[in-house]
């Protein structure tokens, strides 16, 4: 994760009408938003589009953000979250999980392809069975591999909040894989 | 108990995370709370493993693309808007400067309290002022270059060298763009528009504009030669449109699919894929529905047989041949040869006609005479200003 005083000054370059400030925040973060977003949808071209939206509706409001010292990312998040949830109040991501087809190339076992992509799948599913500071919690500990410091920074909770959040929130994981509770 | 779980679970799984432990070694470690554990280190194993889903690279460009055009809409907006506070909140606080400096006459002095005064009303009025300004004030929008086939290159005037299509290409009112042999392009307006130019194919960004508030997009373009597809979003109000002229048509349309050929001597063809575009022929119009299309020569092709040719679509709809567009040519009309070379043919749309007595219609008036494009008639280079030379009032 860039350190905060990189984040300021890419946000103020942005402001400043710096075309590559801009650029840099996408590369950036595109692949962390990327996956906070399939892991809501399932659907990759669905993702896909989504993403775009969201780094739209992200130039459209960089002029009045204030930057308060919290990754810019987190700011993405929240941008992130709302997009998600206007998709699915407008009843379009009401369609089931499809297989990735991406993940079943590559050269391995189509059986072993098949096994993976289905626990994918199972997990996608069961990700957004949980409540959103759970997922969260799940996707950058275990997904973008943050420490629990950098996560407590992300959601703005200290990080023995962040201890308890991820043992609630693997604990909703396993009954929503139909494990028994824990 | 809790806590004391929660932090069992933290080191677990970092040590699970670093690869530094196995789910049997934390267990071991923890025996009192090795039920509760078991459940939650699989899952975070699980999860763990997930392999990573990428955004393919082609819709990362594709949304980088649509951000930066986003971002320069967005910009240039906001810079106007900087620019015409600084100026107001400087010129009030010069004239306000100036007044108390100077030891002014009474009749001065009292001068400057009345434009204080004054000023003080409208900065009270300015904001109400500001959201109508906002609504209605009219902002340069701009296309991104989302695809490229070939050898694909774009000039911005005045500089009249063409430079190759890059891949954060961005166009605005004023830019050209140009396909090569075996070429093609797609160009991705704001709107959400787009238009496929094929090999061969020169077009001129005329006028990409909108409202503040978003109504009113414009899209107007300068089809100088080659052929087009164009996808239109369907617009949402009368002040918005998407129109492209060539040498001898001018097609405004609303929400439709269409193609557009211009050939090397200014001959246009139109086919309608979708929708319904209005074409207009010296001054008369006909409508295309989806599977018609029509052609409208320069003046100078028959001279002897239709100086002022008038144009007539095919007959039904079925769906045309699109090989064959540039091959097909319907003219017809009274034969009356003249030595004078008329305007040609002009395409217009927005409403289907009610009935015959739209043909001729006073709002579209006769498109001006500008046969074969003097400007440039072989010349690929057209320098001068990327405009069609003239253009009839559309009265919108």
């Amino acid at each position: 994760m860039p350190p905060p005083s990189d984040d300021a000054n890419l946000i103020a370059r942005a402001q400043q009408g710096d075309r590559a400030a801009i650029a840099e925040i996408y590369e950036r973060h595109y692949s962390a938003i990327y996956r906070y977003v399939f892991y809501r949808v399932g659907d990759a071209p669905t993702a896909e589009d989504l993403t775009g939206t969201i780094f739209v509706r992200v130039v459209e409001n960089i002029d009045s953000f204030v930057y308060r010292g919290r990754p810019i990312l987190s700011w993405l998040y929240t941008i992130a979250r709302n997009v998600v949830v206007d998709f699915h109040r407008r009843g379009a991501g009401q369609a089931t999980l499809p297989l990735d087809e991406s993940l079943m190339t590559g050269g391995e076992d189509v059986e072993q392809a098949a096994e993976r992509a289905l626990t994918q799948r199972r997990l996608s599913a069961a990700l957004s069975h949980v409540t959103e500071d759970q997922r969260q919690v799940i996707l950058l500990k275990f997904v973008e591999g943050m420490s629990n410091e950098e996560v407590a920074q992300m959601v703005g909770k200290t990080v023995g909040s962040v201890k308890s959040l991820q043992h609630r929130a693997l604990a909703a994981l396993h009954r929503a894989l139909g494990g028994d509770g824990a | 108990m809790t806590d004391h779980i929660d932090r069992a679970l933290d080191d677990c799984l970092t040590e699970l995370i670093a690869g530094a432990a196995s789910v049997e070694d934390c267990l071991s470690r923890y025996p009192e709370h090795a039920d509760d554990l078991l459940p939650l280190l699989e899952v975070a194993v699980q999860v763990h493993a997930l392999e990573l889903p990428e955004m393919r690279a082609v819709a990362s460009m594709t949304a980088k693309r649509q951000m930066l055009l986003a971002y320069t809409a967005n910009e240039s907006h906001l810079q106007r808007a900087r620019r015409s506070v600084r100026g107001f909140v400087s010129g009030f606080v010069s004239l306000l400067g100036e007044g108390a400096k100077q030891r002014a006459p009474l009749g001065g002095r009292l001068a400057v309290v009345a434009v204080a005064a004054i000023m003080v009303v409208m900065v009270t009025l300015l904001p109400g002022v500001l959201v109508e300004m906002g609504r209605y004030g009219v902002v340069g929008q701009a296309a991104v270059v989302a695809e490229v086939v070939g050898l694909v290159e774009v000039q911005h005037q005045p500089v009249a060298v063409w430079r190759p299509v890059t891949d954060e290409t961005v166009l605005a009112s004023g830019y050209r763009i140009r396909t090569g042999g075996l070429s093609a392009a797609t160009v991705r307006f704001f709107d959400g528009s787009t238009t496929i130019l094929g090999a061969d194919t020169e077009i001129a960004f005329t006028e990409l504009s909108s409202r503040r508030d978003g109504s009113g997009r414009r899209v107007v373009l300068y089809q100088r030669q080659g052929q087009t597809q164009n996808q239109v979003q369907k617009l949402a109000d009368a002040a918005s449109l998407f129109e492209i002229d060539t040498p001898t048509a001018v097609a405004v349309v609303h929400g439709t699919e269409f193609e557009v050929q211009v050939a090397t001597d200014g001959a246009t063809s139109v086919g309608v894929t979708e929708g319904r575009v209005g074409v207009t022929a010296d001054g008369a119009t006909q409508f295309l529905a989806a599977g018609q299309f029509a052609s409208i020569l320069p003046p100078f092709t028959e001279p002897t047989t239709a100086p002022n040719a008038t144009l007539i679509p095919t007959p039904d709809a079925e769906p045309y041949d699109r090989s064959e567009l540039a091959q097909v040519t319907r003219l017809a009309g009274t034969p009356t040869p003249t030595a004078t070379p008329q305007p040609t043919a002009t395409a217009l749309a927005d409403e289907e006609p009610e009935s015959p007595d739209d043909v001729g219609n006073p709002d579209h008036p006769e498109h001006p005479a500008h046969p074969i494009h003097p400007e440039h008639p072989e010349h690929p280079e057209h320098p001068e200003k990327p405009d069609k030379p003239d253009k009839p009032d559309r009265g919108d």
